[in-house]
């Protein structure tokens, strides 16, 4: 009965029940519950004033201090904490709008309930039987609450949290309780993207930032793509002994990979320069100098992350069937045209939503910027930022090092639109979410 | 049966849970006694006090560890919410001047703390944000030269017979085997944090300070001329190979332990690691620096180390100040000094025999005499990376002294610009 949208049962009840339903819904938004008295749900009824009593008590007591807090700041030195009143306010507002979705929620389903009170094929069940029905449908909700809370309080409170500090000026001279925050709208973004020193840095940064997310997440992958291909030729002896090889850059962990690249970059006594040196080029300054370094970053990262998209493209092509290449064969396609028309094309149906990911995942790589080079040559030009810094590097060190907040907190929530726009376009672009399959 | 018997001992075990619950406390700050948060290997010194002190005046203390965060960082969290106790372990220097932008220790007079008269004069300042007063040192840190004594028997008296003795001891240039080589003097030159004292003895200054005592983020001495005398004064160093020029300061430091390096311009806390090692260690203070107008000049080196504090969110700050003058007798500063190495920062202990017996501690007191802690301003944070990219422009990539200097200055002023805006 309740698969039923409700358009379809509307179509097939008189004017007269939607009326009715209607106005019992009405009445639900003046008092949450109303219409379940009228509609003879007791129960249901009754847990929806409670829950609503419970809202508007809570409000009373706590909320409305709490999103007050939220907008003023506080107001004393000491004796109110900036963030704290932000953090309280914000849970304040996701528990209200929690509640609120909760009331529309029960408005709509009283309307629902309305209509199939009064259809034809309806017959009054018993309570208890109505609640094991009711737990049966709602089954899937009742598991998935849980993570839905936890989210909301793991992910979406600090999310949101980052995004207002961005709106203040939290920074080292302004530090809770010490000093009250204030809201200084959207002066920092000013600063960062179009006024002053930080503009240059900024867009200076954002410039080698998408460079390297091209070149850390496309190289790996064609290196990976090449060596999976060599690797399915039927010629090929020792498949196994090989995939392990090129495994291991991927099993060892990468904290100690880099660490470990770091000193074999290193100019006097590093491995790759006496390696150089035995052929006689000249001691590179790998990680002094601004080129060199960011060579060094580009081959690091190809080096830690050929393996995955290999062992991915590995499984794919062996699983592409044989017909395809034999009837290309026959057709005279060179082995060129066979990898850009036929392999290519079948890798990518399957692998763009992970590549996408990638790209995504190589802006906001972290790790290997900084444990390779902690940003690079110190650019004088920049404002406490390197030749090879990245966004987010960047933004550790203004958070960590120069203690501005704010200004950290502004450019991740620049960051977090940037990757999202870009990652959403680009997954809705690919047909690999659709269901079809692109050889049928 | 057996469902019975797991849950009577899952009971059994919860029950035994509650008479440790309530135990201590959860560490918060209550009146009539006192809160004590310490690093966990203070632990059992800081009950030796808190015991001690209950004896002689009758107040309870209670001792907690914290570990991971640092104090400061911990009573930021602890205390808007009530949790916080009365008295920190907190490091002086920059550590506190965050902790007291975030108003999270109370000032102290340094009348009543007898600052001047208690504390040997390098660890005056340790405790110090702006020229007053947040807490007592308990022991401190510096570098100094630390070298080999069965290299190097008697350290050189004067800087002249040390530059001999580390051009007639060095054989690293060359077409040498790494195993052959062998260094007289080596000193970090990329790292601004060591080399700042030579900076310093020829008149260099990083900021200056008011009338106050406190430091000016405007008055900024980096590219005076001392300042720039001093880095000609190590690129000359360099030049004629007194010291390597192509050495990470991990590498120096394992040269120092395997015994290829005679001398090496290091902090106290590699003490206990070169003794490990099995070398025969002694600490000098760095010599006069020879000025070009013939006088000679201290080289001050920076200093940090750790204090204790009192929290503003204390509901007993005036029994809390009695127990920082007791903690700070001679004896329990010696016991710091057993458990974490540090120099002791009492004027007590600077004489006490243990300590003078032991000539390493003697060579660091001396150089204590000519050191300061790091200017403890936000704007300090502009000042490290400039500093450090000119070294790698000056001494490497060999540019004119003094142009980069001056453009190191200009940089750090425009960022403090910046951090004001």
């Amino acid at each position: 009965m309740s698969d039923q949208s409700v358009k379809e049962t509307s179509q097939t009840v008189p004017a007269s029940h939607r009326r009715a339903a209607r106005g019992e819904a009405a009445l639900s938004l003046l008092l949450c519950g109303a219409g379940y008295f009228l509609q003879r749900s007791y129960l249901a009824g009754v847990l929806s004033v409670l829950a609503e009593a419970l809202a508007i008590l809570l409000f009373r007591v706590w909320g409305l201090d709490a999103i007050r807090g939220l907008i003023t700041l506080g107001e004393t030195e000491m004796r109110d904490h900036s963030l704290i009143m932000m953090v309280y306010g914000i849970l304040a507002i996701i528990v209200f709008v929690g509640f609120l979705i909760f009331w529309i929620g029960t408005v709509a389903s009283t309307y629902r309930n309305g209509l199939k009170i009064r259809s034809a094929s309806y017959t009054p069940i018993r309570l208890k039987e109505r609640t094991g029905e009711w737990l049966h449908e709602h089954a899937h909700v009742l598991f998935l609450a849980p993570g839905v809370v936890a989210i909301a309080a793991v992910i979406l409170l600090p999310l949101v949290f980052s995004i207002c500090l961005s709106f203040t000026d939290y920074d080292a001279a302004h530090q809770p309780p010490a000093h009250i925050l204030n809201w200084v709208g959207l002066k920092n973004y000013q600063d960062l993207l179009v006024l002053g020193q930080y503009a240059k840095t900024y867009f200076g940064i954002l410039g080698w930032t998408a460079v390297w997310a091209v070149c850390s997440s496309v190289l790996p992958y064609a290196l990976g793509i090449t060596i999976a291909i060599l690797l399915n030729n039927p010629r090929l002896r020792g498949r196994k002994v090989f995939k392990f090889i090129y495994i291991l850059p991927w099993a060892i962990p990468g904290y100690i990979t880099l660490l470990v690249l770091q000193s074999m970059f290193d100019t006097g006594y590093g491995f790759i320069n006496q390696i150089l040196g035995l052929f006689g080029v000249d001691n590179i300054r790998w990680l002094t100098s601004v080129t060199p370094a960011r060579i060094a970053l580009i081959i690091v990262s190809i080096w830690t992350g050929f393996s995955y998209p290999m062992m991915l493209s590995e499984n794919i092509i062996r699983n592409i069937s044989k017909d395809v290449y034999e009837a290309a064969v026959l057709d005279g396609a060179s082995s060129i045209q066979i990898f850009f028309r036929i392999t290519l094309p079948l890798l990518m149906h399957s692998i763009s939503p992970i590549f996408i990911m990638s790209v995504a995942g190589a802006f906001n790589n972290f790790n290997t910027i900084y444990l390779i080079t902690g940003g690079g040559p110190l650019n004088l030009d920049y404002q406490s930022a390197g030749s090879t810094d990245i966004l987010i590097t960047w933004l550790f060190k203004l958070t960590i090092t120069n203690n501005k907040y704010n200004y950290g907190a502004a450019i991740s929530t620049v960051l977090f639109i940037l990757i999202a726009t870009f990652s959403i376009i680009n997954l809705r672009k690919t047909r690999a979410f659709s269901e079809e399959d692109m050889l049928a | 049966m057996k469902k019975y018997v797991s849950i009577l001992l899952a009971a059994i075990l919860i029950l035994m849970l509650i008479p440790t619950m309530g135990c201590k406390g959860d560490g918060s700050s209550k009146e009539g006694e006192l809160t004590v948060w310490v690093g966990e290997n203070l632990e059992d010194m800081f009950n030796v006090i808190a015991k001690d002190y209950t004896k002689e005046t009758g107040v309870p203390v209670h001792v907690f560890t914290y570990t991971g965060l640092t104090a400061s960082d911990k009573l930021a969290l602890d205390g808007p919410f009530g949790k916080g106790g009365d008295v920190y372990v907190q490091g002086g220097g920059g550590d506190l001047a965050k902790a007291i932008e975030q108003g999270l220790f109370v000032e102290l007079s340094k009348e009543e703390t007898q600052l001047e008269t208690k504390y040997i004069p390098g660890a005056q300042e340790l405790m110090q944000y702006q020229g007053r007063l947040y807490g007592v040192p308990l022991g401190i840190e510096t570098t100094a030269f630390m070298y080999n004594k069965d290299l190097l028997p008697e350290f050189p008296e004067t800087w002249e017979e040390l530059v001999a003795f580390a051009e007639s001891f060095n054989h690293f240039d060359g077409d040498i085997k790494t195993k052959d080589q062998r260094f007289g003097l080596l000193i970090d030159y990329t790292n601004p944090y060591y080399t700042w004292a030579f900076n310093e003895a020829f008149g260099g200054y990083i900021f200056g300070k008011d009338a106050n005592g406190a430091y000016d983020p405007n008055d900024i001495g980096i590219d005076n001329d001392g300042s720039i005398a001093a880095c000609g004064f190590i690129k000359d160093l360099l030049d004629r190979k007194v010291i390597p020029s192509d050495l990470a300061i991990t590498l120096m430091q394992s040269k120092f332990q395997s015994g290829r390096a005679a001398v090496i311009l290091d902090g106290s806390w590699d003490l206990a690691n070169f003794r490990n090692a099995g070398i025969n260690v002694g600490v000098a203070p760095i010599p006069l620096i020879p000025q070009p107008d013939g006088s000679e000049a201290h080289a001050i080196t920076f200093c940090g180390g750790y204090g204790l504090a009192i929290s503003s969110f204390s509901l007993n700050i005036e029994e809390s100040k009695k127990f920082l003058a007791f903690a700070s007798r001679d004896e329990y500063v010696m016991e710091y000094y057993r458990v974490t190495g540090r120099i002791p920062a009492t004027v007590g202990c600077s004489e006490n025999e243990e300590i003078l017996k032991d000539d390493c501690l003697k060579g660091f007191y001396a150089q204590c005499d000519y050191s300061y802690p790091q200017p403890a301003i936000n704007e300090l944070n502009a000042v490290w990376e400039p500093l450090t990219a000119s070294t790698t422009a000056i001494y490497i990539n060999g540019e004119d002294i003094a142009l980069t200097m001056h453009k190191v200055k200009e940089d750090i002023a425009a960022n403090i610009r910046l951090l004001h805006q």
